[in-house]
């Protein structure tokens, strides 16, 4: 589960959004699409280490990429339904410890070599790190076997029952034997051709494909840092398309399409609930009054953007409860009387330091709507603090060692668990020191259970508990916009962050 | 007449100083005459301006400067040019900087030819190597390939002085040519110029403020105080019996040492 | 030959000194390359475990000797954040780089040695005061200000490159060369501005000296002063800063390198250091050293041999 991060606003990937509705999707009826088309599509920053679709350090943005060559037993659909990929079908037993995957036939690598059991297993040892003690993807620790009974069937073992893990079978099916650094080998609907560090990662489409075969012959994702370059790319006709886009980019293009879906993550300003000044619940609910998210959305993303009350997004649909978005209205003299019950007042004001990754501009636009609102109590002196990513992973992240941070958090895969697992009191990647009794039942609650409106519940409390105990400031999910010349068409919105080329065409 | 000076003033705009404040000033082909004048007399502005070094647009020029009858104030850059080096050379204060530091010594006495003659280059290095023999420069052919700060003090006035009369011009004039040089070294560059002179018919119009180095090369002597000749006269007449109140102090300062040393 | 050794010798230290100071400023900057790696992933013993794996806790000497050693035998490491080679992640970012480099470095020379003349011989006319005037404007241009002009001027409304269309050598080496004229000229103009200056008041300074009054004296014109006495002796103090010019060059490249989305050595360098990426910053920075100290030495051997009184030794 990997946050995202990076995303934002360099870029990368993401998307996918599914507003209201589901996803606006671009398919424009009618024309028909180039089978010889090539797509060049800009993203913000590099592809990281060697493509190895089992590293979960996998960046959000090259996860993106991933998902056109790498494909699981399962794979997600742009409804955020798991449907069968590499398997046919699967079957769950009735204490949610053990999955029977069937594999489909006639499913090939890229290197014409069929995918076998043995295959399957051999990823998931690898993945699961049963061989090495060592999980590749942390995701997978639970798999305490992986068996093959006969040659179509795998039977994955669970040490402990979890009813969400189906959405973890996402993890890449590879040639038994092989790694990744050797060679970019997948079932995916496009194949590896080449990659130029910080320049390009070039695909084609791979004929063989299972399923319904790639609309274009040939994909180049560009690598282009820099905002405005982009802008200037698109304008240019240097690529065909972009996505994460922010809408001061998207201002200044016309007469290209634009699609805006959302990026699917749980902006907020992160606060140091183990730490003074924001172990002190008065304090952080006067910061949520203080905050008026719609402000926010106007002042720093023009408007678009979906306001948030918890760790939660629309996208995840039945574990989303609108009802916390507004929890905390808008309210200074609130904010005022208890920041004032706190011991803080116009001539001792509170002060602390917001840390931002100055890559990302959107969390930058954010917190300095933030600082302003909060600057409006009379009593509350933020000030922002920039900072490059690796020193935010060191210090902020994994080290603690901060007040606030304004930032984003998404899901790798589709499980509750993937936004709410880091608000438990012992969970490793609990930055901000949330320790909450309540939270930690209900959410072991949630995990034990193998019912699913129950589970359901408890995951929804625990939301409940976030936003009551205003664990962090939540602001919003952040508009995604996709931009494309007015000839490429078919892109579709995911409710995860993905990229998905096989549909994206241009017209002939 | 060689050269003749009428009613010349000199004036900077910049300043709007009056430098040169009517002078009248004649000079017969082959004679050595002498300007002398504290500094700020205006000598120099007079030497400059006959020589057409002046920065014409800094500066508003009345008067008549004839040489051999043609007045160079008249006279168009272009037209001034090809009396320059030609047939008015000029020989600097400073031989450590009046030299180009970049360009071999050869190569500066020459240059004059082949800026004003037509001849081979052949010829022209001849000629160097001639004139650089005559002013007493060792060695001629190795000195040719010298660069200016391979040579002595001396050496390089020589070296000046051979650019400044390889073309043999009719008029030469030295600007202080020996101040920066040493006493033994200065004799020796006077005797030189008054070789040159005397050998080639070249009229020498010497600037300094230094009456005894002026004696031993020239026989008519011009005094220039604030901008104007206040007494002219030949070498002996105005050492012996000068006229002029401020000749006469200017006599005085001689150093007694050096008055009886000459 | 002695001063070749001499050199040589201070090439060597230098880059020995560099790259030390380089593999020591990750030292003391917050993060490791194990940090970005696991990212959200971070658990105290899974950093533990990788370091150890990636041999991150040994001593930073024992480190650097070990990359030292390995560098000198022609094995540069293995980059941690692209998983190969770092010879295989430089692989065509050096041509880029240098391309973009060479070509706005003749630039400068070519624009600003014959406009620097120009002005001089023309010292006070139109031309000369509407570059005074200007000039403080062209030198203050940041490069990647112009590069986002010439974007949108040239590529975006007359059309003369596509912006962000990066064509590779591979593909087309006078499509390559195109495309890098643009953000050439941007890095170029601010430097040439600042050559042109240096120049032009070298000239005129030069015109002031002993030697430039003899020269008229011998009826040269402006011109022929300028040409055969002015030029060589003014040129002297630029030649240093014109050969210093180049790696400032290399450096500003970084900038323009992202406006104009060129896969360049400069882009690659920020990346690696974003990532802690010690194999492949050390390489480029012992890269960019080498660059600078080369620069230095080209401009010693210009000088003498231009001005006869500096002898090497």
């Amino acid at each position: 589960m990997k946050d995202r991060i990076l995303a934002l606003a360099t870029a990368v990937f993401m998307t996918a959004a599914l507003l209201v509705g589901g996803g606006q999707s671009a398919f424009a009826a009618g024309s028909p699409a180039d089978v010889n088309g090539s797509i060049t599509v800009g993203i913000a920053s590099d592809l990281d280490s060697s493509l190895d679709p089992h590293v979960s350090s996998s960046l959000a943005g090259t996860r993106e990429v991933l998902f056109n060559i790498y494909e699981g037993l399962v794979k997600p659909d742009t409804q955020g339904n798991l449907v069968p990929a590499v398997a046919e079908s699967y079957a769950v037993n009735d204490t949610a410890d053990e999955y029977t995957f069937t594999l489909r036939e006639g499913v090939r690598f890229h290197n014409g070599n069929e995918v076998t059991v043995g295959d399957v297993v051999y990823s998931l040892t690898r993945a699961a790190g049963l061989e090495t003690g060592e999980p590749l993807m942390a995701t997978l620790a639970g798999i305490s076997a992986v068996e093959a009974p006969d040659d179509r069937t795998v039977v994955v073992t669970l040490s402990a029952p979890d009813a969400e893990f189906i959405a973890y079978m996402t993890a890449a099916v590879i040639p038994e034997g092989s790694d990744p650094a050797d060679g970019i080998i997948g079932t995916g609907p496009f194949k590896y051709v080449s990659r130029s560090v910080q320049e390009n990662i070039v695909l084609e489409r791979f004929d063989d494909y299972w399923g319904e075969p790639a609309k274009s012959a040939r994909v180049t994702f560009k690598v282009i840092e820099d905002g405005q370059t982009m802008v200037m790319s698109l304008r240019s006709g240097a690529i065909d398309m972009a996505a994460h886009l922010e809408a001061s980019q998207v201002a200044e293009l016309s007469g290209l399409s634009v699609l805006e879906g959302s990026m699917n993550l749980v902006q907020a300003l992160y606060l140091n609930n183990a730490r003074a000044p924001f172990d002190d619940i008065r304090v952080r609910q006067a910061l949520c009054y203080a905050v008026d998210k719609q402000m926010v959305i106007d002042l720093a993303g023009d408007g678009h953007g979906t306001a948030l009350g918890s760790s939660m997004y629309p996208a995840f649909g039945k574990y989303f409860d609108d009802a916390l978005t507004d929890y905390y209205e808008f309210n200074i003299a609130r904010a005022q009387e208890l920041l004032t019950e706190a011991g803080y007042s116009a001539a001792k004001p509170l002060e602390f330091t917001i840390d931002v990754v100055a890559a990302y501009t959107p969390h930058v636009n954010t917190a300095q709507a933030v600082v302003e609102l909060l600057r409006q109590t009379g009593m509350v002196n933020a000030k922002i603090e920039q900072m490059e990513n690796s020193a935010w992973y060191s210090d902020v992240y994994q080290g603690r060692d901060f007040e606030a941070t304004l930032h984003g958090m998404d899901a790798s895969t589709l499980t509750a668990s993937a936004l709410l697992a880091r608000f438990e009191s012992s969970n490793a990647k609990n930055f901000i020191g949330f320790d909450n009794a309540d939270y930690d039942a209900a959410y072991a609650a949630a995990l034990a259970t193998t019912d699913d409106a129950e589970q359901t519940a408890k995951f929804k409390e625990c939301e409940t508990i976030l936003t009551e105990s205003a664990a962090n400031v939540y602001i919003q999910d952040l508009a995604d916009f996709v931009v494309t010349q007015p000839n490429v068409q078919g892109y579709q919105f995911y409710p995860l962050y993905v990229m998905d080329m096989s549909t994206v065409y241009k017209t002939a | 007449m060689l050269l003749d000076i009428r009613d010349l003033h000199v004036t900077f705009l910049s300043t709007g100083k009056e430098a040169v404040r009517g002078v009248d000033l004649q000079m017969e082909p082959g004679q050595r005459l002498g300007l002398v004048g504290e500094s700020g007399s205006g000598k120099t502005v007079t030497a400059m301006a006959l020589s057409g070094l002046i920065e014409r647009w800094n500066v508003n020029m009345t008067g008549q400067v004839l040489f051999e009858d043609r007045d160079l104030l008249a006279c168009s850059r272009n037209e001034l040019r090809s009396v320059q080096g030609k047939d008015i050379g000029v020989v600097f204060q400073e031989p450590m900087t009046s030299l180009n530091p970049l360009m071999r010594v050869g190569r500066q006495v020459e240059e004059v030819l082949r800026i004003h003659t037509d001849l081979s280059a052949a010829e022209i290095r001849r000629m160097a190597l001639q004139a650089m023999d005559q002013v007493g420069l060792p060695d001629p052919e190795r000195t040719y390939e010298k660069y200016p700060h391979q040579l002595s003090g001396g050496q390089r006035q020589r070296a000046v002085i051979a650019s400044a009369m390889v073309i043999h011009p009719k008029l030469l004039i030295c600007d202080e040519p020996t101040t920066a040089l040493d006493v033994t070294v200065q004799a020796q560059i006077l005797e030189l110029l008054r070789g040159v002179s005397e050998q080639f018919g070249v009229a020498i119009l010497l600037i300094s403020h230094d009456l005894s180095v002026v004696r031993r090369l020239c026989d008519q002597v011009a005094v220039m105080y604030r901008g104007k000749i206040v007494e002219r006269g030949s070498t002996d007449d105005i050492f012996n019996a000068p006229q002029d109140e401020y000749t006469k102090r200017l006599i005085a300062a001689i150093p007694k040492k050096r008055k009886h040393h000459e | 030959m002695q001063y070749v050794l001499k050199k040589t010798g201070v090439l060597v230290v230098t880059l020995l000194l560099i790259s030390l100071l380089a593999f020591l400023a990750f030292q003391i900057i917050p993060a490791d390359p194990v940090t970005k790696l696991l990212g959200t992933d971070y658990t105290p013993e899974r950093a533990e475990a990788l370091r150890h794996e990636m041999g991150l806790d040994r001593n930073v000497f024992v480190r650097y000797f070990d990359w030292l050693t390995g560098f000198v035998t022609g094995d540069m490491g293995d980059s941690y954040s692209y998983g190969m080679g770092v010879e295989k992640v430089l692989e065509g970012k050096g041509a880029v780089t240098a391309g973009l480099s060479l070509m706005a470095w003749l630039m400068v020379i070519a624009i600003s040695v014959p406009l620097g003349i120009t002005l001089a011989r023309f010292q006070g006319g139109r031309l000369d005061r509407v570059f005074v005037a200007m000039n403080q404007v062209f030198m203050a241009i940041p490069p990647f200000f112009l590069g986002i002009l010439f974007t949108y001027v040239f590529g975006l409304v007359l059309k003369l490159f596509v912006p962000g269309g990066f064509i590779s050598p591979r593909e087309s080496f006078w499509g390559f060369l195109g495309y890098l004229f643009f953000p050439a000229l941007a890095i170029a103009i601010p430097k040439a501005a600042m050559v042109t200056k240096l120049l032009r008041s070298s000239i005129l300074n030069q015109m002031q000296m002993d030697y430039v009054r003899t020269a008229y004296s011998r009826g040269n014109s402006r011109w022929g002063v300028l040409r055969f006495h002015v030029l060589r002796n003014a040129i002297l103090p630029v030649v240093t800063f014109v050969a210093m010019t180049l790696a400032d060059i290399v450096a500003g490249s970084i900038i323009v390198e992202q406006v104009f989305a060129l896969p360049g050595l400069g882009r690659l360098l920020l990346a690696s250091i974003g990532n802690r990426d010690y194999p492949v910053v050390q390489c480029i920075v012992v890269i960019i050293a080498f660059i600078v100290v080369f620069m230095n030495y080209l401009a010693d051997v210009l000088t003498q041999y231009i001005d006869p009184r500096v002898r090497l030794g």
